[in-house]
């Protein structure tokens, strides 16, 4: 099967420093694949690299056979890729309804807003409330949810399980996702190999 | 003859008509700083110039083409604000990374620069534009007289004002500019063209400044200096009330603006310096102005 996303010899940088060296990699459709590493190894600027977040970037990404390499990261979004910050990214002047429904729909077949609820009933209860007054868990919940919705190719979770690894229902909605998806999509989490849950489904690094 | 605290009825009404439309013209300024300031981090101090630009775009459309008053109200904060998107495109932008320090410099070099050319040609005493027919004479309320034309400018500025509030605090396109104002990158990753944004809403507030200057152009005379006068007092007005604040902008506008009203009744020395003692007063206790927080 022809890959969805490709990355092939990509070197990034943040102003001077020089962060990945040649990252090649393949996500195919359908596929979970983790990124594993030390801190500081450049799993996140990896991530933020397909989405078009560095400053500087070379090499070749391509997803479903689009070059990206040069695009600005609204038409990466546009293309059906979503990010799931390692910081969450929720926002504080926004309340839980708008920052779910904040990033635009991409494409068909994104979650309803019915089953992010049923995933994640503790955003139901908490619409009119501020975003960051969410706990820790909740805010992680509507970062996962509204790119859920937005019905993206491509889900890329940096860290999803940081400091939480306690927490059932976010592992919970994980496994119900993928259980319940009737088309399921490729997923980059990235994070440690003890932060993975079991039961996520294929999970694998890619040679 | 009717008195309140030993002051006539007459004056002291007079005074707080006097203050609404001070208020409504810093209200509609420091809102329009406000919103540029939330996204751009940038303090327009060209904004007084802009609202200058405004009256002088609704002097050109009457005399030399004919276009009256209430078509000025609608070309000349579009026309300003394309100007503003054209300084935002091709100044502003390459200074989003720098300190806050070098917008305001060009900014404000922008202001002496336009302010100069005006001045240049239609040197510094002012050009006359007459209230519009419909807007002429005025009521008498019974305490007070109150001339058509200002009553118009409080509805109609409080209006403007109140609705860029609820575009910006109620609705989705609000929604994405509070959001790009906090995190832009991120806002951008979800397929939302920024950049765009932030240049539309440059020219939106541009526009707010126009729409000022239009308001203020029957009232005050059009003059090259009308907003380098009036910015000082915003620039005031915006600090009380917090920067970036869209609502805090708006009340201190109006509040002021009768605080200056009221001032002139009952002690005349002090008007042209309450705002700011008040800002004195506030920075002491509230760095981050009234309804400003902390960023």
């Amino acid at each position: 099967m022809a890959s969805l996303l490709e990355v092939r010899g990509v070197n990034a940088w943040y102003g001077e420093s020089h962060i990945l060296h040649g990252m090649e990699f393949d996500v195919r459709e359908g596929e979970v694949v983790t990124l594993l590493g030390r801190n500081g190894a450049g799993k996140t600027t990896t991530l933020k690299s397909i989405m078009g977040m560095v400053g500087r970037r070379e090499g070749s990404i391509s997803f479903a056979g689009r070059q990206t390499i040069r695009l600005p990261s609204n038409a990466i979004a546009r293309l059906g890729i979503a990010l799931c910050p390692e910081e969450r990214g929720i926002f504080a002047s926004l309340n839980v309804h708008e920052n779910l429904m904040l990033p635009p729909k991409v494409r068909d077949g994104g979650l309803a807003l019915e089953r992010i609820y049923e995933l994640f009933p503790n955003l139901r209860e908490r619409l009119a409330s501020q975003g960051t007054k969410l706990s820790g868990g909740e805010q992680q919940m509507l970062a996962i949810g509204r790119i859920l919705r937005t019905g993206a190719r491509l889900l890329m979770l940096d860290d999803p399980l940081r400091r939480h690894r306690r927490r059932p229902s976010l592992r919970d909605g994980a496994r119900a996702r993928r259980r319940h998806d009737p088309e399921p999509s490729a997923r980059v989490p990235h994070g440690h190999a003890a932060r993975v849950p079991r039961g996520l489904g294929p999970v694998g690094t890619d040679p | 003859m009717t008195e309140i605290f030993g002051v006539p009825t007459q004056a002291l009404f007079g005074q707080l008509l006097i203050g609404l439309i001070n208020g409504s013209f810093y209200a509609l300024l420091s809102l329009g700083l406000a919103v540029i300031f939330g996204l751009l981090n940038i303090i327009n101090f060209t904004h007084g110039a802009q609202y200058m630009m405004g009256a002088f775009v609704a002097w050109f459309l009457l005399n030399k083409a004919g276009m009256g008053y209430w078509w000025a109200l609608a070309v000349a904060p579009i026309a300003v604000g394309a100007f503003g998107v054209i300084i935002e495109r091709t100044m502003l932008k390459q200074l989003y990374k720098l300190d806050h320090l070098y917008g305001l410099l060009l900014t404000f070099g922008l202001a002496l620069i336009i302010q100069g050319l005006f001045r240049n040609e239609y040197g510094s005493s002012g050009l006359p534009y007459s209230i519009p027919s419909q807007l002429q004479g005025g009521q008498n309320l019974g305490f007070m007289f109150l001339p058509n034309y200002r009553a118009w400018v409080i509805v109609f500025s409080l209006a403007v004002c109140l609705s860029t509030w609820f575009v910006i605090e109620k609705t989705k396109l609000g929604s994405y500019l509070r959001a790009a104002t906090e995190n832009p990158e991120l806002v951008r990753a979800f397929g939302i063209n920024v950049p765009r944004m932030i240049t539309l809403t440059y020219g939106f507030g541009v526009g707010l400044a126009a729409l000022a200057g239009v308001m203020a152009a029957p009232i005050y005379s059009v003059n090259p200096l009308m907003g380098a006068d009036l910015i000082i007092v915003v620039f005031a007005v915006v600090v009380i009330g917090g920067m970036g604040s869209i609502m805090g902008s708006i009340v201190t506008g109006f509040g002021l603006g009768i605080i200056e009203g009221l001032t002139k009744v009952f002690y005349p020395e002090a008007s042209n310096t309450v705002i700011f003692i008040i800002m004195a007063i506030v920075l002491m206790f509230r760095p981050a102005g009234l309804f400003g927080t902390p960023r």
